[in-house]
């Protein structure tokens, strides 16, 4: 934030992204896709595209009140409405989302044979991994202008293992997070 | 003998539901009955002019409970009922202690056929509890209700006691032990109008609801029911699965139709949801209305007008559900809260019958964590639903809106393109970060 006045440097707000909810039918998919968000972002650290909060000392951030600088109002407003406007255009593609999921069930159910079955689970899975790539394709590109803008992103690691701890069994997580992380 | 999570609030702190599960059948019902005689004359000391009809209906219900722990089994549905009104009617002449009492006798007789009997002991207690409590007994009645349950521990571990063992009437021995009895004559008489009572009087009335427009009413009526969940499979933990599924299909699709603010297309297996409640009917009352709040729920979701009294009623049967475990003024408070924060938002941004409203609308169930010993409901979503939450730290420099909605926005697509259905972002609220340095 420039135009904060200098002692108090540059602004970080921290937001709590929360995997919207849905049918039952779809809880696992919402599950695993949060994992797969997780560790996306965590092999994006050793990639160097994002930046672990840890790397900003403790020491370098403290708390304040909102209320305190009309600059931080400001800032802080234009981020609320950010994210306002990014949770309402969520909705369509969740309902999208939803109906895709739908059809992709209706299609394994009535398939005729299991090698019928195992070719569209297939299928979706390809496609599935192809709109992963394109989506973080689209992320590096806003997090480009971001940084364009003087601004930057910032995860927890710590964060984003424990979210992959949680979802699976202590095995599998190992498997699936150490050759994304950068450690 | 059932065994799952440890609930209900108003349990003696030392003594709860698994150590009442793990006595035998027979015993908890002689348990649920000798905690409800304890308490008896609390229903007439704090209701003087109580009429004789509720009298002999909290008489009547221990009895029925008291017989039954001997191997006599008549039926007792009409004693229930019967002690369920002279509960309604202590509370409606405003008798917090007289109406625990009947509840205590109710709950007593009610374990007798309920196949959840060890939940509607433990409720038995609670509202022995509360009953004392209300009328400053709580000491005496709990020192004797404390020497119940150990002397029938005892002597079931001692003689091996097995579900099919009976208790006869003398196990006990004298109710009060020489000098122990509670004066029953200086009770003092609480009101209902007390904390609680305030509570109670604070679920939503039809005429507020119809102030709410039209999918602000299905979303608090999905709030409602998925507030009381969980009591669902606590006060019937041996329902089959494919009720509990479609308890939780049933709010889901309310969530979803308040979500796309679309009237729910009536999928298949969910039309058949009140099989549910009707099934519900052979266990707890606590689990018929918790069903029920379901039902509603998704009978508000689906008829193309969603009248105000549905929605009245789901707000009354989660009350109804959560009071059936003692937690009633938990639920309605929170009941209460979801309401004020739809109206107030409504108001606010002039919502429409048209506008939608998410389920993360409504925030946390429980503001201050859930409450102690809560009904728990195992595995099935759990898991899924405890994972930690997606923490995004963000400088927006010089940034205009659009372009850190980009970031939001391609986060939230990840998510998407992984299977999701998209990411909330809200702000963590307490912590705004001043950086003074940002070493290189």
């Amino acid at each position: 934030m420039r135009s904060l006045p200098s002692e108090i440097g540059e602004l970080i707000s921290k937001y709590i992204g929360k995997a919207l909810g849905g049918p039952t039918f779809i809880a696992r998919s919402i599950a695993v896709a949060t994992l797969s968000v997780a560790k996306s972002l965590l092999g994006m650290f050793g990639e160097g595209f994002v930046t672990d909060i840890e790397c900003i000392k403790e020491s370098f951030l403290r708390k304040m009140k909102a209320e305190a600088d009309s600059a931080v109002g400001e800032a802080q407003k234009k981020m609320a409405e950010a994210a306002e406007a990014a949770n309402r255009a969520n909705l369509p593609k969740r309902k999208d989302a939803i109906a895709r999921t739908e059809q992709e069930l209706a299609q394994a159910k009535v398939a005729k044979t299991q090698a019928e079955g195992e070719a569209i689970r297939k299928d979706a899975e390809t496609r599935r991994l192809q709109a992963i790539a394109e989506a973080k394709a689209r992320l590096l590109e806003a997090l480009g202008k971001l940084r364009q803008e003087g601004g930057d992103i910032f995860f927890d690691r710590d964060n984003l293992r424990k979210i992959l701890e949680v979802g699976f069994p202590p095995e599998n997580y190992k498997n699936n997070s150490e050759s994304d992380s950068d450690d | 003998m059932t065994a799952h999570g440890r609930f209900h609030a108003a349990l003696p702190t030392d003594l709860d539901n698994q150590d009442i599960a793990e006595l035998p059948r027979w015993a908890r019902v002689a348990f649920a009955a000798r905690c409800a005689r304890r308490v008896q004359a609390v229903f007439t000391a704090a209701w003087p002019e109580a009429p004789q009809e509720h009298i002999a209906a909290v008489e009547a219900a221990i009895s029925i409970a008291e017989a039954a722990s001997v191997g006599v089994r008549p039926s007792a549905k009409d004693v229930v009922y019967e002690a369920q009104r002279a509960c309604e009617a202590a509370a409606v002449s405003e008798r917090r202690a007289a109406e625990a009492a009947a509840e205590a006798a109710a709950n007593a007789a009610e374990s007798v056929e309920a196949i959840t009997e060890s939940f509607m002991t433990c409720a038995s207690l609670g509202a022995a509890t509360r009953a004392a409590e209300a009328i400053g007994f709580r000491g005496a009645v709990m020192t004797g209700i404390r020497r119940d349950f150990e002397r029938l521990k005892k002597w079931a571990q001692k003689e091996a006691w097995t579900d099919e063992t009976r208790v006869s009437r003398e196990f006990f021995g004298p109710l009060w032990l020489e000098g122990e009895e509670p004066d029953w004559s200086k009770v003092k008489l609480v009101s209902k109008t007390g904390e609680e009572g305030e509570e109670t009087k604070n679920i939503p009335t039809e005429e507020e609801i119809a102030q709410l427009p039209r999918w602000a009413r299905v979303a608090f009526a999905a709030r409602c029911a998925r507030r009381v969940q969980p009591i669902f499979s606590a006060a019937w933990p041996d329902a089959d699965e494919w009720h509990v599924q479609r308890i939780e299909q049933a709010i889901s699709i309310a969530e979803d139709a308040a979500f796309q603010a679309r009237s729910a297309t009536i999928a298949p297996g969910i039309d058949n949801v009140k099989e549910a409640v009707v099934a519900a009917l052979t266990s707890a009352s606590a689990a018929v209305a918790a069903a029920d709040a379901a039902y509603g729920a998704w009978l508000a979701a689906t008829t193309a007008q969603t009248a105000a009294d549905t929605v009245a009623y789901v707000a009354a049967d989660a009350a109804r559900a959560a009071k059936g475990a003692s937690f009633e003024r938990e639920v309605v408070s929170g009941i209460r809260r979801d309401f004020a924060r739809l109206k107030e938002m409504a108001e606010r941004e002039a919502w429409t019958d048209e506008t939608p409203v998410l389920s993360e609308f409504f925030g946390p169930l429980w503001l201050e964590g859930e409450p102690e010993r809560w009904p728990f409901v195992k595995a099935r979503r759990a898991k899924f639903y405890e994972q930690p939450q997606l923490e995004i730290y963000i400088d927006p420099g010089n940034a205009p809106k659009e372009t850190i909605q980009e970031v939001f926005e391609a986060l939230s697509d990840l998510h998407v393109a992984a299977g999701g259905l998209g990411l909330e972002f809200v702000n963590d609220g307490n912590f705004i970060y001043a950086m003074e340095k940002v070493p290189k």
